[in-house]
């Protein structure tokens, strides 16, 4: 019994500790390249949310993505990509987030991260690099605090 | 009648007491399980060695439901069509139990080693609580430790009376639920590691987790065939130990008057032992020695109940 609650006491030591401990972390630096660096973003068509207009990218999740390169000051490039180049750009870390008018019900979900959802109904994500759990954690606080204004 | 069938036994009123906590434990872990894994199914996310352990957690309301379920027949009085009696059918469950174990087991051994093969990172992204944005890890581990808890103070009261109810099963029970902290420090430790970088650190924990499920198969497994192989009966969590009533009866039965050579064989019926006893004696009447080694048999209830014993007469030759 005594060994039962030791253990017990010290996981949720550790739980109110480690919050505090910059965790989680990127294991491919994501969110230190994008900061103050460049964020590469995947577009794959998608009417209304993501296209290209004379060669320039345009659509809903355009302008929130120009919001999240300001706040993370970075230097945003579009590139325009199907939606099996971009599973794999994420995967090796090519760009860093991908838009296209996705859900969180996406036959990729799978596959790479999702974000918290920008919208309700249906609930519209972006996807980010599978593993890059930083990064993600990072755009999901834009995102909340895109819907509290 | 043709058919004998074996005289019912009635438990003695500890054992009654016992059985009656052994099945007071089993609701009682059903339930715990019955919290856990939702709980669990909730935060699992992204993680595999939280799936993993889900999937444990799963498989581990398999015994209480084969012991609940079988003891409604296992107290069946033996009748001409089982002359021997019901109590075995536990021990078919929990065969059944551990194919289940060791083949998820593997199949979720070889899901961890492909994704580390394939260097698939797992993505553990954000959860929305009571409005505000939290890693996915920070829910994961109370619940981890929360899945844990339970089933480890279960688990040891479970034992205490499985080593008074002789039961094997009961006691792979026992243990399997007692190893839960095991399974649960390590998903810890997988999520933890996750956090700082190491991607490959899920997959790990969720393939050490896998290794722990085949070997809760295993321990089922053996608690199991034993009993259904007719094995001379061993200590109940000392396999390499034969129960001390083996070498016993042979000296008690040896010391009478006109044995030349006592042999026998045992076998376990859970609340009690059974002996064939094969007597070999000389120069004394059969029937009154058979008498004695009979009364000296029954002294033995309840721990040896519905024996046999086989008169053999001795020549110069054996």
């Amino acid at each position: 019994m005594i060994r039962v609650s030791r253990f017990l006491s010290g996981f949720l030591f550790l739980c109110l500790v480690f919050p505090g401990c910059g965790l989680p972390r990127d294991p491919g630096g994501t969110l230190r390249e994008v900061q103050n660096g460049t964020l590469r973003v995947g577009l794959v068509e998608a009417p209304g949310f993501a296209e290209w207009e004379s060669g320039e990218p345009t659509g809903k999740e355009v302008e929130l993505v120009r919001r999240l390169a300001d706040s993370l000051k970075s230097q945003l490039v579009f590139v325009p990509l199907s939606l099996d180049q971009a599973v794999d750009d994420l995967k090796n870390r090519r760009v860093k987030l991908v838009i296209g008018g996705f859900t969180n019900q996406t036959p990729v979900k799978a596959e790479v991260g999702l974000t918290l959802p920008y919208q309700r109904e249906p609930e519209r994500v972006f996807l980010t690099p599978p593993g890059e759990n930083e990064w993600l954690l990072r755009v999901d606080h834009e995102i909340k605090a895109w819907s509290g204004q | 009648m043709s058919v004998r069938v074996l005289a019912s036994f009635e438990p003695t009123t500890e054992q009654k007491v016992a059985l009656g906590k052994a099945k007071r434990l089993e609701w009682l872990t059903l339930l715990a399980l019955g919290s856990i894994i939702p709980l669990m199914g909730w935060a699992m996310g992204g993680s595999q060695s939280m799936k993993t352990a889900w999937i444990e957690d799963l498989l581990s309301l398999i015994p209480p439901v084969a012991y609940l379920v079988s003891d409604r027949f296992r107290q069946r009085k033996p009748d001409t069509d089982f002359p021997f009696g019901y109590h075995r059918a536990t021990l078919i469950a929990f065969l059944t139990a551990s194919v289940a174990l060791c083949s998820v087991g593997l199949l979720t051994l070889y899901d961890a080693l492909t994704t580390l093969v394939q260097q698939e990172r797992p993505t553990l992204g954000a959860m929305q609580l009571f409005g505000h944005i939290v890693w996915s890890g920070w829910v994961m581990i109370p619940v981890l430790a929360y899945s844990a808890l339970l089933p480890v103070i279960l688990g040891r009261l479970k034992r205490e009376v499985a080593m008074e109810l002789h039961d094997k099963t009961l006691l792979a029970d026992a243990a399997t639920n007692r190893a839960d902290w095991l399974t649960a420090v390590t998903a810890s430790v997988g999520i933890l590691g996750i956090g700082i970088g190491f991607w490959w650190a899920d997959a790990l924990a969720a393939a050490i987790i896998s290794l722990d499920i085949i070997r809760d198969g295993i321990t089922h497994l053996r608690g199991a065939v034993s009993d259904l192989m007719d094995r001379t009966p061993t200590e109940v969590d000392k396999e390499k130990q034969w129960h001390p009533l083996v070498t016993r009866i042979v000296e008690d039965l040896e010391a009478l008057e006109g044995c030349t050579k006592a042999q026998v064989r045992l076998r376990d019926f859970g609340l009690y032992l059974t002996a064939t006893v094969f007597l070999h004696y000389r120069g004394v009447s059969s029937e009154s020695l058979r008498r004695e080694a009979v009364g000296l048999l029954q002294d033995y209830d309840p721990e040896l109940h519905n024996s046999v014993v086989v008169m053999v007469e001795a020549s110069e030759f054996t």
